[in-house]
């Protein structure tokens, strides 16, 4: 069970700044990608009536076609996919919190990610969800996962982006929004600042005023609208150190950057 | 610390439940149970409004937020249904933009289905914590559409209405309701589906009260808070018999819940322990002082209680 008091602040109002920064190293990651056709299309079980009707207040036309040409494969399975590439997460590596990030829902399912993964690994870690940020929802699920474990003394953070390229609707066809093919990552990380550090490296905001540091930055493959900037930091050359990952959501103004150290991570060994 | 500095509400106009009857597929036997012994009468339905609508409504009547838009770092939409738009609408970027926050950080909050709404409030002054920021705010809207067969009831239990808050939130204790404590555990045996069926709807029907009391019970620990101290409970307005339940098994007066908006209002997903909060701070419920528990229970399934004092 998760339980707490309320956060404490501990800068800002007439307090020192706190200087000490961590970034959250990737201990594990993993990524997998699906595309083609998936299950057949049987539409007494797609339960299109409410694939209209919840497309209707915003003038939008079911696909069937669209839709039955798709994988179909559930935001579940992708995930699912992408926690096993993980290998097993027992004791000192289970997380203790468990951050879900996308922007394309999964409209003909109802299986809740989060509680899906939290079933399927050991202890008892606060999951959730967040999404509708386009393209920074991962970067705020990082930070929002951090601030958890920060808070309650926590070590281990699991974060898992699916990006679900099955859509009832028509999608758009380019640009980051554009879905290419079902993709899901899984990043173990581990937080060694408990709580007096504080995330470093770390910025999402106005595109105008929100920039990574000089430097290298890892930027995200296309056609993966949330999986794109981690898909590109694991499939690109093995870095040391710290990597830096940034974005930009060009139809919200807004952009986003973090850090993440990758000098210790082991390389997924299973395929995409 | 976290506190809910203001907290407003859009109710849409009620329709009497039996007027439902056929849409959400209540047999005559069901419709008397969920009238004589739910407290299930008027369910509030805004018919023309999408879910944006609804925020947007709550929010134009949170006149504390007009001049302090500048101070709104995060706009957190709390969310029972993961995936109420086609990709890539959301609520929340119209609303952004309408309610002149464009410069903050918005996203949806989920996974928890119905108790989102207090995990949304939890992580918003946890962010504002950590933020350099003592001035700095956040909003956090509730409320969605029942307007698909699917959405619009949950069967044997309640109906679903279209009710919707807007809440200002401090990382400080500057507002009149300030947070103590927040238990949360999802039972995540229950990830399958949202509508439970056969042997899991009865599993999930045996876990409801031990799970429910169990929050409630570690919620005021973390409060330091006793039983006897809470001045009035602002439940989720699933129906009134599941609290005769709870209130029996804690031994909290029934009079101390507030279930006012049971036959009012219906159901309103993750908005219902605000409404209540909106409703009872009008009807001078709260006193300055009083302690008052918040809960929530959400499909999937996640049971939640936090304790503030107003």
């Amino acid at each position: 069970m998760f339980r707490t008091t309320a956060p404490v602040r501990r800068r800002g109002a007439g307090h020192a700044p706190d200087p000490a920064t961590a970034v959250p190293r990737l201990v594990r990651a993993a990524w997998r990608t699906a595309s083609g056709p998936g299950r057949a299309y049987d539409p007494a079980e797609v339960h299109e009536d409410f694939l209209q009707e919840a497309a209707d207040p915003y003038g939008v036309e079911f696909r069937r076609d669209l839709f039955a040409a798709s994988g179909r494969r559930t935001s579940v399975e992708l995930a699912d996919a992408a926690l096993r590439g993980l290998g097993p997460l027992d004791g000192d590596e289970a997380p203790e919190v468990v951050v879900v990030a996308y922007a394309t829902p999964d409209f003909e399912h109802g299986e809740l990610v989060a509680a899906y993964l939290k079933h399927h690994l050991p202890g008892e870690p606060l999951a959730f969800a967040v999404s509708d940020q386009g393209v920074l929802a991962p970067f705020t699920a990082l930070r929002v996962g951090v601030e958890y474990a920060r808070r309650g003394g926590l070590r281990r953070v699991l974060l898992v982006v699916v990006d679900q390229s099955s859509q009832p609707y028509e999608m758009p066809s380019s640009g980051r929004d554009a879905v290419a093919e079902d993709s899901a990552v899984a990043l173990l990380l581990a937080w060694d600042g408990g709580q007096e550090a504080s995330l470093g490296g770390f910025g999402l905001g106005p595109a105008d005023r929100t920039a990574p540091p000089p430097g290298e930055v890892v930027r995200p493959l296309p056609g993966l609208p949330c999986t794109g900037v981690w898909a590109a930091l694991l499939s690109g050359t093995p870095a040391s150190g710290p990597a830096v990952l940034a974005d930009l959501d060009e139809s919200r103004g807004q952009a986003a950057y973090c850090t993440v150290d990758v000098g210790e991570w082991r390389a997924d060994a299973g395929t995409r | 610390m976290t506190s809910i500095a203001a907290v407003s509400s859009y109710l849409p106009d009620t329709v009497p439940l039996a007027s439902l009857q056929e849409q959400v597929g209540l047999s005559d036997v069901q419709l008397r149970r969920y009238q004589r012994f739910y407290g299930l009468a008027d369910v509030c339905r805004d018919e023309g409004g999408t879910e944006t609508d609804l925020l947007l409504r709550a929010a134009a009547k949170l006149t504390e937020l007009r001049g302090q838009e500048q101070r709104v770092k995060y706009v957190l939409q709390a969310r029972t249904m993961p995936s109420p738009l086609p990709y890539p609408l959301t609520s929340v970027g119209p609303l952004r933009e309408e309610l002149g926050l464009g410069h903050a950080a918005g996203f949806v909050v989920s996974h928890h289905a119905c108790a989102s709404g207090l995990l949304a409030v939890d992580m918003a002054g946890m962010l504002l914590a950590a933020d350099d920021d003592p001035d700095a705010l956040a909003l956090v809207l509730a409320g969605e559409k029942a307007c698909t067969y699917r959405t619009q009831s949950i069967p044997d239990v309640t109906v679903m209405g279209e009710g919707a808050v807007a809440m200002l939130v401090s990382g400080e204790d500057a507002g009149p309701n300030r947070m103590l404590g927040y238990a949360a555990r999802t039972h995540a045996r229950f990830h399958s589906d949202f509508i439970l069926g056969g042997d899991a709807a009865k599993d999930f029907q045996a876990q409801y009260l031990p799970g429910l009391c169990e929050v409630i019970v570690t919620a005021l620990d973390e409060a330091g808070c006793g039983l006897d101290e809470l001045a009035l409970v602002l439940p989720h307005n699933v129906n009134r018999l599941s609290w005769m339940g709870v209130c029996k098994q804690l031994g909290i007066p029934m009079e101390k819940v507030f279930l006012d908006l049971v036959g009012a209002a219906g159901h309103c997903f993750c908005a219902d322990p605000f409404l209540n909060l909106q409703h009872a701070q009008e009807l001078g419920r709260l006193r300055p002082g009083d302690r008052y528990l918040m809960t929530s229970v959400g499909l999937g399934a996640t049971f939640s209680a936090m304790v503030f004092e107003h």
